[in-house]
């Protein structure tokens, strides 16, 4: 029956194609819909997991990477007095709008921190970040088309002060969130002064609100002991281990963004159609064959060897489906990569995923076959 | 005192039977009849006299609404429908006026299908297979789709089906009205003589006199009654 099954399938060549065009489809939708899921996901936390601080103080009332309460800057200073607390420093999350040299605006995350000895590791060379000079930043090398820049150098202005391309970062940058510019913290209370000090003096003061003080420990194992001393002498405080942080910033946007469900609704109507066309080509195959059925019932095939030899022609699509279902979706990475500035990672769990849902539509879908298949009556063959 | 018709490989008895959307004839009314292993019948009758309904309700393709079918003294009507569907691959072969069989499959493979089906090796089906086709005269022939045969060698391909699983009893509805008569009678001829040889009973519902000399007895179906 298996020999049955495959020469079906074989037989129409035209309708193999468009059988398989609708289960590659669906293959490739999933395939590209998991891995935008995935890089998304991966992506809201790219700074948390670039820096090597185990502990991220902040507001208790943090909701998410990028909007928090401030702590003050002076309580960098309190931290690195605790025991057990190898290298504290400020990192200020701030919001501005960059206008280009021919005039473009976006609207911008700055993220101000303290380049010397930083523990956040952006993938740019610790002299480049030390040379850099007020009004300098480093951004994604995906974000300058948005920022209207050639390329290093390209100038710039927030609220009428120089914001000049110094250095580019790769993979850093979070699909949703405004263009982040990495500067250091002098630059970012100048292009975005919060408080009355910062107001009027134009550079950090004690008071100056910052969004997180990133703690690197002396000893991993302290971790527990360190977050409640620093809890402790910073009464409003957190300490959120990097991992606390990761977890709060993505479940913030897949909360906010509803992308799961989004991706997932998109690729659910994607399996639809596909195992409507399947279906279909399955159901028109089986009426094609009804005589034949009908001497099969006849002879005495079993009902179940029927299901079974309509089975195999399902499994048999969505093998030969698959394989360019994953073609097009590798042809679909690397458009979004290269053209797009877009990186999805399909992993191999996502592939094993859509042979499942492949399989899944192909087999559901040959229900209706099965269906058909049986109400066939085995008297058919006799008529002359 | 052994009742006669249980040494029958198969016997009906006072068969009633009226399709479900049939007006109002009884395609059979009060059809009796008896073969013995190994004896080979010819039903005859004009057409709608209702010769391929007595071969589909001896068969267990469809149910008396009254009377009884009895193969080797088993009631049909004490099996269930999958252990009737069972009993035909175990024990029936059948030929078709249009042959039946599977475009997309060779001559060899529409064979080995069903002996597979039965539950024989793939090596056994292949040996029987092949030897069955010999001796129907297509030993060239194994591999060619039916497309690829004359009317005459199908229906060959589908004796050899009918035969290579050795049945107790073959069903032949009109086997020779699609072919022309050289290679009706040849169809005929081998199927008697090959069904004789292994002892197996056939009922060939025909109207087509040229058979009569191949076959033990001849039952004449009138008005779903045989004469
Ligand atoms: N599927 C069906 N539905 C309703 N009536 C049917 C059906 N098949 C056959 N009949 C009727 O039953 C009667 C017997 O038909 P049957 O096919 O058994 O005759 P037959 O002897 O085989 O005829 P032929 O020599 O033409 O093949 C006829 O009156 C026919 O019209
Ligand atoms: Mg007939």
């Amino acid at each position: 029956m298996r020999t049955l099954a495959i020469r079906y399938v074989l037989e129409d060549v035209p309708r193999l194609v468009a059988s398989l065009a609708g289960i590659a489809f669906v293959v490739a939708l999933v395939l590209v819909q998991a891995g935008i899921y995935s890089s998304f996901v991966t992506s809201t936390t790219l700074l948390i997991d670039q820096s090597d601080a185990q502990i991220w103080v902040g507001s208790r009332e943090m909701s998410y990477l990028e909007i928090t309460l401030p702590v003050r800057y002076d309580s960098v200073a309190r931290i690195r007095s605790i025991a057990g607390v190898e290298h504290a420093e400020p990192l200020a999350v701030r919001s501005a709008v960059r206008q280009s040299a021919s005039g473009v605006l976006d609207y911008v995350r700055v993220i101000g921190f303290e380049p010397a000895g930083s523990s956040l590791h952006l993938g740019v060379p610790a002299e480049t970040f030390a040379a850099m000079r007020l009004g300098d930043f480093a951004t994604d090398a995906t974000q300058l088309p948005l920022l209207d820049a050639a390329g290093v150098g390209a100038t710039g202005n927030i609220r009428g002060l120089p914001a000049r391309v110094a250095a580019l970062t790769h993979g850093t940058q979070p699909i949703v969130s405004p263009t982040f510019l990495y500067a250091s913290l002098d630059s970012a209370v100048a292009w975005s002064p919060l408080s009355l000090g910062e107001i009027m003096g134009g550079r950090v003061a004690a008071d100056s609100p910052v969004s997180y003080v990133l703690v690197r420990l002396r000893s991993a194992d302290d971790a527990a002991a360190v977050r409640a001393s620093i809890e402790r002498a910073l009464p409003g405080a957190r300490a959120f281990s990097r991992d606390e942080m990761a977890a709060i910033t993505r479940a913030f946007w897949i909360r906010r963004t509803n992308i799961g469900f989004i991706l997932a609704l998109g690729a659910a109507i994607g399996a639809l159609v596909g195992a409507i066309v399947v279906g279909q080509i399955l159901y028109v195959s089986v009426n094609e064959h009804v005589r034949e059925y009908a001497m099969l019932k006849a002879v005495g095939i079993a009902d179940r060897a029927l299901y079974a030899a309509i089975a195999w022609q399902a499994v048999a699509l969505a093998v030969l489906g698959y394989l360019p279902g994953l073609a097009i979706s590798a042809a679909v990475v690397f458009v979004a990569g290269a053209k797009r500035g877009l990186y999805i990672t399909i992993t191999p769990l996502d592939g094993v995923l859509a042979f499942g849902v492949a399989l899944f539509i192909c087999v559901g879908a040959s229900l209706l076959a099965m269906w058909r298949a049986v109400r066939i009556d085995p008297a058919l063959v006799f008529d002359g | 005192m052994v009742d006669a018709r249980d040494a029958a490989v198969v016997a009906a008895h006072d068969l009633y039977y009226r399709y479900p959307r049939a007006a109002s004839e009884e395609a059979l009314h009060g059809a009796s009849l008896a073969v013995d292993a190994g004896e080979i019948v010819l039903l005859r009758g004009h057409s709608g006299s209702g010769k391929t309904t007595l071969l589909c309700v001896l068969a267990g393709l469809l149910t008396a609404q009254r009377g009884s079918v009895r193969v080797s003294g088993v009631d049909l009507a004490s099996l269930d429908a999958g252990a009737r569907t069972r009993l035909r691959l175990d024990r029936f072969g059948f030929v078709f006026q249009r042959f039946g069989l599977i475009a997309a499959l060779q001559a060899r493979e529409n064979v080995e299908l069903v002996l597979r089906a039965g539950g024989a090796s793939a090596r056994e089906a292949r040996t029987r297979t092949l030897a069955t086709l010999e001796a129907l005269g297509l030993a060239g022939k194994a591999e060619r789709f039916p497309r690829e045969l004359s009317g005459g060698e199908q229906q060959r391909v589908a004796i050899a089906r009918a035969l290579a699983k050795r049945p107790s009893i073959v069903f032949a509805d009109e086997p020779t009205s699609s072919l022309d008569s050289t290679s009706g009678m040849e169809a005929a001829r081998l199927l008697c003589r090959l069904a004789r040889e292994d002892r197996a009973a056939v009922v060939i519902a025909s109207h087509d006199d040229r058979i009569v000399p191949f076959v033990d007895r001849i039952v004449e179906v009138a008005d779903g009654r045989c004469g």
